[in-house]
């Protein structure tokens, strides 16, 4: 061992000293940025012009960012780069329907690479007609998926899923909405959908803001649910470890929330029944008025506190006309009346 | 001359008895013990029962004083804190046979917990050495790929030659060092813990 100690201490020395000596004989840092660069090796930019209408895209990319725009022009363009590595193949699905299919090769090595590509080379641009009317159905290994428009834009339906990466989507009318994720967020904003949003995500958060749908049904294992403005019959939101807060909320139905190990936090809501529950978490809900609702509060070990009174761990109404029950385990529910 | 036979043969019996007695305790050390240390021990209750002997005492009563699980027992400590932990197999055994000790004693059993959790960090630190030592070179082998493929200048080749040199040696000299800093830790936890075991034993 000591032999070994004394053989690297040589080498770090012997390291000092030809790094020293070539920063005297002339090293170049622009030259040293191209070695860790690998944008080169990704050659010029491929692209791709679809002039009929299609009724759906899939693209199906293993490591890359997928982006959707909107054009004025009347083809669709998508642009991509492509490393050697790379394989783009476009399998025929018949008329209407175009298919993109990004693999990459596996290289020993590859998941150490000391060379950074920058985020255009790793993307696959896609500029749609605004007049196409569209299934998309994209999915991606190791990327986002963004569909982030200034302006409301008409698909059909959306099925977005990506491994590691999360998904954004911003400003769309569409027929139904689907969204999974591993380890990535879901973000929902400023949407109409006719149908259902589906979300789920294992370690990511879910976050659906200014929407309008059928039902919403979200799930996420240990990231934490985040709803705002939202009009539909029914929300059935479920985490195992994260907190789910919930404002602004327009149901004609039922309003669904459960946690295992999070937080529940209620305020500005409509809906025929509400039940929430938790296991460790502590709930917040702010009504307008104690007389509207039906209270069913229960809690193991925690307490139940209505208006600012501790009404022990459990409190029971009859004389509103909206079922609200809420259970929980060890944390303590509070129903705040706004003032 | 009868009462002399009839003497004679009672010492026999006797010392019979003893040497079996050296014997089963021999055996009994030497499944916990090395060579060595069982015959320290062996030679250390053989000089005390003659001694006792020599005092009077009767050969039966001082051996049901000595039960031999107890003296493996209470004795193993004691060894522990003696023994040189010179090999990794040494320590390893060493470590095990301590935490078997505490575990078997229920007031020590708070101690083992501690000890067990103390080993676990330890083991962990031993992983996390051989992994960096493992990253070192699968880094070193594909940054020479892509070294050994790329036209730099002769400055640039020296600078990122001698910069690679330098970090896998340091992360080479890191992990020995990591490594070599928990073997010494353990050999220590192992001594100190030992000498626990062996004052509750003593109270």
């Amino acid at each position: 061992m000591k032999v070994l100690v004394k053989v690297l201490l040589i080498i770090l020395v012997l390291g000092l000293v030809l790094a020293t000596a070539g920063f005297f004989m002339g090293m170049n840092i622009g030259e040293l940025e191209t070695f860790f660069d690998d944008d080169d090796s990704y050659g010029e930019q491929l692209v791709l012009t679809i002039d009929d209408e299609l009724d759906q895209l899939i693209i199906d990319a293993e490591t890359r960012h997928i982006n959707l725009t909107v054009t004025t022009e009347t083809s669709m363009t998508i642009k991509y780069y492509k490393h050697d590595r790379d394989t783009f193949t476009f399998p025929d699905n018949g008329l209407g329907t175009y298919e993109l299919v990004q693999k990459e090769r596996f290289e020993f090595f590859s998941f150490v690479r000391f060379k950074t590509v920058s985020k255009d080379r790793l993307t696959i641009e896609i500029e749609m007609p605004n007049t196409w009317l569209l299934d998309l159905e994209f999915s991606t290994n190791v990327g986002q998926i963004k569909l982030d428009h200034e302006s409301v834009v008409t698909y059909k339906n959306l099925d977005l899923d990506s491994n590691t990466g999360s998904i954004y989507v911003k400003n769309v009318a569409i027929d139904s909405f689907k969204g999974d994720v591993d380890t990535g967020a879901i973000t929902l904003m400023d949407a109409t959908v006719v149908e259902d949003v589906i979300a789920e995500s294992s370690t990511g958060s879910i976050v659906i803001s200014d929407v309008d749908a059928d039902n919403f049904g979200l799930s996420t294992s240990t990231g934490s649910i985040q709803l705002s403005n939202l009009s539909a019959k029914n929300i059935d939101a479920e985490v195992s470890t994260g907190r789910i807060t919930a404002s602004a909320i327009n149901l004609t139905d039922e309003l669904i929330l459960s946690t295992s190990t999070g937080d529940i936090i209620l305020s500005d809501f409509v809906a025929v029944s509400i039940s929430l529950s938790t296991s460790t978490g502590e709930m917040r809900v702010t009504v307008s008025a104690l007389n509207l609702y039906n209270f069913d509060l229960k809690t193991s070990t925690g307490k139940v506190y209505v208006d600012g009174d501790n009404q022990g761990n459990r409190h029971t109404t009859s004389s509103g006309t909206v079922d609200l029950d809420a259970t929980a385990s060890t944390g303590d529910i509070r129903i705040i009346v706004q003032g | 001359m009868g009462r002399y036979k009839k003497d004679l043969r009672y010492i026999n019996e006797m010392s019979e008895h003893m040497k079996t007695w050296l014997k089963d305790l021999e055996n009994a050390l030497s499944k916990k013990f090395y060579k060595d240390e069982v015959s320290d021990i062996v030679s250390y209750y053989e000089e005390m029962i003659e001694e006792r002997l020599s005092g009077g005492e009767n050969l039966d009563v001082i051996l049901e004083e000595y039960d031999i699980k107890d003296i493996v027992k209470t004795m193993t400590p004691d060894v522990l804190v003696k023994r040189k932990n010179d090999t990794y197999p040494r320590l390893v055994r060493s470590m095990k046979q301590l935490l078997a000790t505490l575990l078997s004693t229920p007031l020590l059993i708070p101690i083992a917990v501690i000890y067990a959790s103390l080993l676990i960090f330890a083991f962990s630190m031993i992983i996390a050495s051989f992994v960096v030592v493992i990253s070192t070179f699968v880094g070193f082998v594909a940054f020479s790929l892509d070294f050994f493929t790329t036209t730099l200048s002769t400055g640039n080749v020296m600078v990122l030659g001698g910069l690679s040199l330098m970090m896998g040696s340091l992360m080479l000299l890191a992990s020995i060092w990591i490594y070599q800093v928990t073997i010494w830790t353990s050999k220590k936890t192992l001594v100190l813990f030992s000498k626990i075991a062996r004052k509750a034993g003593e109270a």
